[in-house]
């Protein structure tokens, strides 16, 4: 069920903070849901994956 | 010899329609198998109806709703869907790494076949009346994904083609999340509902953001309430509210220098004030008899 975290990866979703992270951020990779095809998360380390 | 002639121009012309390249299309490999209807959607579709790219650097894109019917071909893709995955359908259950590692959590997004792009008036009067932006954020439990999928919701009910984004932010193990408005006169416009919070306290600030989302580029925020006029969702209108937003920190910072070279030199003149009084401090009540005995009458 929970395939995104098969590799036991942790992620914090994050909220801004003043005067320290969030003024500073800049953007890694932006995955977008829904894609048009249903492999929508298609890397392998993706942060979220759809799964029924 | 005109038989002659004759039989030398057949053979020019014949040689000259072989030797001009005639322009096809390239053509596609297409698996034999698929149906014409799957071709079909193959070829007019990208990869991606929400790219990753500055709004203001493309035009907005192929107007389909994933929701919609037509969206609701088998997967082509080398990755194949996930096990169970809907394809096309309304409803997605989808799993995020959370701060706990080894530990998912599942959020359910429901689509809304009818929802379309809309102007970008639209989408900015949608913002301001949303009511997503409300909740207290704490990790895991209610945080920028939660925020994010509410705003999502919100919008898909209301028909208003929507994407939910999650990227990762460089140099930390974060992740943030937004939500993507398809417009039909903007690109995308991107929505972040999530609070901020001011670490040293705790308190948390509802707030509604439009935001700059671009891979590998600073994340820039404009608060709803400031949303220039004449803002058109270009990389400009953010370049500029950066550059003003930042002319504006270095002014507070200059303006909060100023402020503490004021105070310190208050509190070293009330020092002086102080010292000179403790100096001066030559008459008390508790002085009155030495001083009256020392006058001389």
């Amino acid at each position: 069920m929970d395939d995104v975290n098969k590799l036991g990866a942790s992620l914090k979703w994050a909220l801004e903070d003043y005067g320290t992270l969030g003024e500073n951020w800049t953007i890694g990779e932006a995955e977008f849901f829904p894609r048009r095809l249903p492999n929508y998360f298609p890397r392998e380390r993706s942060m979220m994956r759809v799964v029924e | 010899m005109w038989i002659g002639l004759a039989v030398c121009v057949v053979l020019a012309v014949l040689l000259r329609e072989q030797s001009v390249p005639v322009a096809h299309p390239p053509s596609l490999p297409v698996p034999p198998s698929l149906p014409a209807a799957q071709i079909s959607a193959v070829e007019t579709s990208s990869p991606t109806p929400f790219p990753v790219v500055a709004p203001s650097l493309v035009a907005a894109p192929e107007v389909v709703n994933p929701f919609a019917p037509q969206a609701r071909t088998p997967n082509v893709a080398s990755a194949g869907p996930a096990a169970g995955a809907k394809v096309g359908g309304k409803d997605y259950t989808v799993s995020f790494l959370t701060s706990k590692a080894g530990v998912a959590q599942l959020m359910t997004f429901h689509g809304n076949p009818d929802a379309r792009p809309r102007l970008l008036a639209q989408v900015l009067g949608f913002l301001d009346r949303s009511s997503a932006h409300q909740g207290r954020y704490e990790i895991d439990t209610y945080d920028c994904k939660h925020f994010a999928h509410k705003l999502f919701e919100e919008a898909q009910a209301a028909g208003f083609d929507s994407a939910f984004v999650g990227f990762t932010i460089q140099n930390y193990p974060t992740g943030h999340a937004v939500v993507a408005f398809r417009t039909s006169d903007a690109g995308n416009l991107f929505g972040d509902f999530t609070p901020r919070v001011r670490t040293s306290t705790g308190e948390q600030f509802p707030t509604k953001k439009i935001v700059y989302v671009k891979d590998g580029e600073a994340y820039v925020r404009i608060p709803l309430e400031k949303i220039p006029a004449d803002f058109k969702n270009t990389a400009s209108d953010f370049v500029q509210f950066r550059g003003r937003q930042l002319q504006a920190q270095t002014e507070l910072e200059r303006y909060n220098l100023e402020a503490k070279n004021l105070q310190d030199l208050n509190e070293e003149l009330n020092n002086q004030i102080l010292a000179f009084n403790e100096s001066t401090k030559a008459f008390t009540p508790e002085d009155a008899p030495r001083f009256k005995s020392s006058v001389i009458i």
